[in-house]
């Protein structure tokens, strides 16, 4: 029982509400990932005059630096059908998405740190609300892709589901990684390190500005990564030409799908273990 | 879980390291241990200690308990767990319906959209559905008051108004719990006033409440039973009235305690090479009598025995006064006999300074004392004795003060017709709702 000096509230009473239907944890997730993209999406581009065109802007500057030394003979871009110029980017764009993608589980734990260790709510909800964003980035990427290699080739629908199907592939295989290794990251900031670092000199061991050469150990790398098969996939398809290693292709499908649907799985299981040591004060 | 109980804790336990590296050492081991599906670990591992341990107790529909403890004593790592914001290491924490954690308010607010964008985000965060956060809209909005600067970018807000919205948020979820840590002192006083009576809207209409305080006047207002915990452990748990007294009791204990030996520490020190002059013991009185703690409105003493080698040359006696319990820390009184009384010349050998108060004017509570003994404009410390303990009980008069103010009321016709609160015609009977 309350006591003391109580007066009358003047706040209107509170609209009375049907009770929530209860849902699946994974329908639950999905819904307020949506809602919070759609409140947090414009905030992100709204200190931004350019906007879209920070998206593109790094594959555009490095297609113009790989073209320039492709015609001063300094490097070998390859031998696919398209120009050297959109070949380079197609390779760097896929590579920027994949990349990005790969920071996605730590960046939306970093980013959602405020309200993670004060509120309850779905945990991959906030990995899911990176994940719209990123798609959008990525979407913006495959229609600027889609676009030029239409002005430039001409392009048919086939190689056009291809290419949006490597762009996906480039996503999921990113965010599958991104999200088994993001407990760690969070942990140990040596390991975020490590990985921005990888990442961003990674770009040169994919085939995206050059094709290696011979059996050496640069060229086994190279054709190991995994993004390599969705970028020589992602060309050929640009191209005309028949996809040269289908099943590289499928098979890098297939992993990122599942490394995807595990991550997911691993962040659900270990964000209470995460979110203990965000009060720390730690990383 | 009976219908009746809201939240069910049983066993409850809790544990973290005191060193930041191996902490997340630990979270590596545990993350590999869970993927290996290994049992967890039990037993407390180097640098770890029980923040919360053997916790158990039930909150009933329409209840109230408050949660009382010295700091560091685990009350906001319960009801961390009790949000599902932590995970027990033990025990296990059941909760029947929507909770509102008001542990910081405005979760998830983005200072470049506007407060209108932000209510919309925060509902999210508490569970809201897009169709009950319309709805419920225009009353967040009525009652933080900021009609205004609804549409302006939630970084324009002062604080204050950023804690209104979120309190607002809060509690138009229509929560079944409302968990409460600290945070009823939001805005000005007359928000203060509307978000208490929101409150009682909503425990008039059964919602439960989990307060966390220092305050015992708060906690014995607000709550039907306390929950007491010291060292993470349940000291007590009852009516509010009996548990409180328990907790003031080991209040002053502790204090005295701390201040006997912080005394013979005193005592057994000689004046140092140089040195003019020392406090030899620090003595708290009431009416002239050695006491352990003060009463909030009653006269209270501080009595100083300083010791100088030979005649000083003017002096100062200094007492500040630290809160350790409402604002943690903060200095809330600095009485310096140099400005009130005047420069003070020590004879050589023992001598006592007595400082006295009329009516204790801090409200009821923990606090530190930190004595010093200056000369000179630029007051040179010659000595200073830190971390005396003063507790302060409620002497009555003091409910809802950030101070005690001595007052007088009177009236030229009206008559005094009682001191219980009457019962509103919209409110239940005490007596009946004790009795579910």
């Amino acid at each position: 029982m309350v006591t003391g000096p109580v007066q009358p509230s003047a706040s209107p009473p509170t609209p009375v509400c049907e009770p929530a239907r209860p849902r699946s944890p994974a329908l639950e997730a999905l819904s307020l990932s949506w809602r919070i993209f759609q409140r947090t999406i414009a905030a992100k581009y709204r200190k931004s005059f350019l906007g879209y065109f920070w998206m593109v802007a790094p594959a555009l500057l490095i297609t113009g630096g790989v073209t320039l030394a492709s015609e001063a003979g300094v490097i070998t871009p390859g031998t696919a059908r398209l120009p050297v110029a959109l070949s380079v980017f197609l390779g760097t764009l896929l590579w920027q998405v994949f990349a990005e993608a790969v920071e996605v589980p730590h960046q939306a734990f970093e980013g959602a740190r405020s309200y993670l260790t004060r509120v309850h709510f779905s945990r991959a909800a906030i990995v899911l609300t990176q994940l719209w964003e990123s798609l959008l980035t990525t979407a913006v990427r495959l229609v600027a892709a889609l676009v030029l290699v239409a002005i430039v080739t001409g392009l048919e629908v086939r190689g056009a589901a291809l290419v949006t199907l490597c762009f996906v592939g480039a996503v999921l295989l990113g965010l599958g990684l991104g999200a088994l290794v993001m407990p760690f990251t969070q942990l140990f900031a040596d390991l975020q390190q490590t990985l921005k670092l990888l990442l961003g000199y990674g770009l040169f061991l994919t085939p995206a500005m050059y094709q290696p050469r011979g059996d050496g150990w640069f060229a086994t790398i190279v054709r190991a990564n995994p993004v390599s098969p969705l970028i020589d996939a992602a060309r050929q398809a640009a191209g005309g030409e028949v996809l040269a290693a289908p099943m590289a292709f499928g098979a890098v499908l297939v992993v990122a799908v599942v490394t995807t649907v595990l991550g997911f799985l691993l962040i659900r299981a270990v964000a209470p273990i995460l979110i203990e040591r965000m009060l720390l004060g730690g990383r | 879980m009976t219908a009746d109980v809201v939240v069910a804790v049983r066993g409850v336990a809790k544990k973290f390291a005191r060193s930041l590296k191996r902490s997340f050492v630990y979270g590596a081991r545990d993350i590999g241990r869970l993927l290996l599906r290994r049992p967890v670990v039990d037993a407390l591992r180097a640098s770890e200690f029980w923040a919360v341990r053997e916790v158990s107790f039930e909150l009933r529909r329409g209840r109230s308990i408050g949660i009382i403890g010295q700091n560091g004593s685990g009350k906001t790592t319960l009801l961390r767990m009790i949000c599902g914001i932590l995970r027990p290491d033990l025990g296990e924490v059941a909760v029947a319906g929507r909770i509102a954690p008001m542990l910081a308010l405005g979760a998830g607010f983005k200072p470049v959209l506007s407060g209108r964008q932000n209510v919309f985000l925060n509902l999210a965060l508490l569970g809201v559905s897009e169709r009950d956060a319309r709805s419920r809209y225009d009353a967040i909005v009525d009652f933080a008051e900021l009609h205004d600067a609804i549409d302006a970018p939630l970084g324009t807000y002062s604080s204050g108004m950023q804690a209104r919205l979120g309190f607002a948020c809060a509690v138009h979820t229509e929560p079944s719990i409302l968990v409460v840590d600290e945070v009823l002192s939001v805005g000005d006083a007359k928000f203060r006033g509307k978000c208490r009576n929101k409150i009682n809207d909503l425990r008039r209409g059964g919602t439960s409440l989990l307060l966390v305080s220092h305050s015992p006047v708060l906690i014995e207002t607000l709550s039907d039973e306390c929950l007491y915990l010291r060292g993470g452990k349940m000291a007590g748990f009852g009516a509010a009235a009996d548990v409180l007294k328990q907790y003031e009791a080991d209040s002053i204990q502790q204090a005295a305690a701390a201040n006997e030996a912080r005394l013979a520490a005193l005592q057994q020190r000689d004046l140092a090479p140089g040195q003019r002059a020392a406090v030899r013991s620090v003595r708290l009185q009431s009416g002239g009598k050695d006491v352990e703690h003060w009463f909030c409105g009653r006269p209270g003493e501080v009595v100083i025995a300083l010791q100088a080698a030979a005649p000083t040359e003017p002096i100062s006696v200094n007492v500040m006064i630290f809160d350790l319990v409402h604002q943690a820390g903060e200095t809330v009184q600095m009485l310096v006999s140099s400005r009130d009384h005047g420069w003070l010349a020590l004879p050589g050998g023992d001598c006592e300074v007595r400082l006295g108060l009329p009516q204790v004017g801090l409200r009821p509570g923990s606090y530190r004392l930190k004595l010093s003994v200056s000369r000179g404009a630029l007051h040179d410390i010659l000595d200073v004795v830190d971390d005396v303990r003063l507790v302060v009980r409620d002497g009555g008069g003091s409910e809802h003060c950030a101070f005690f103010q001595p007052r007088v009321w009177s009236s030229d016709r009206a008559g005094v017709c009682g001191r219980h609160v009457p019962v509103a015609a919209d409110e239940p009977d005490p007596a009946g709702a004790d009795e579910g």
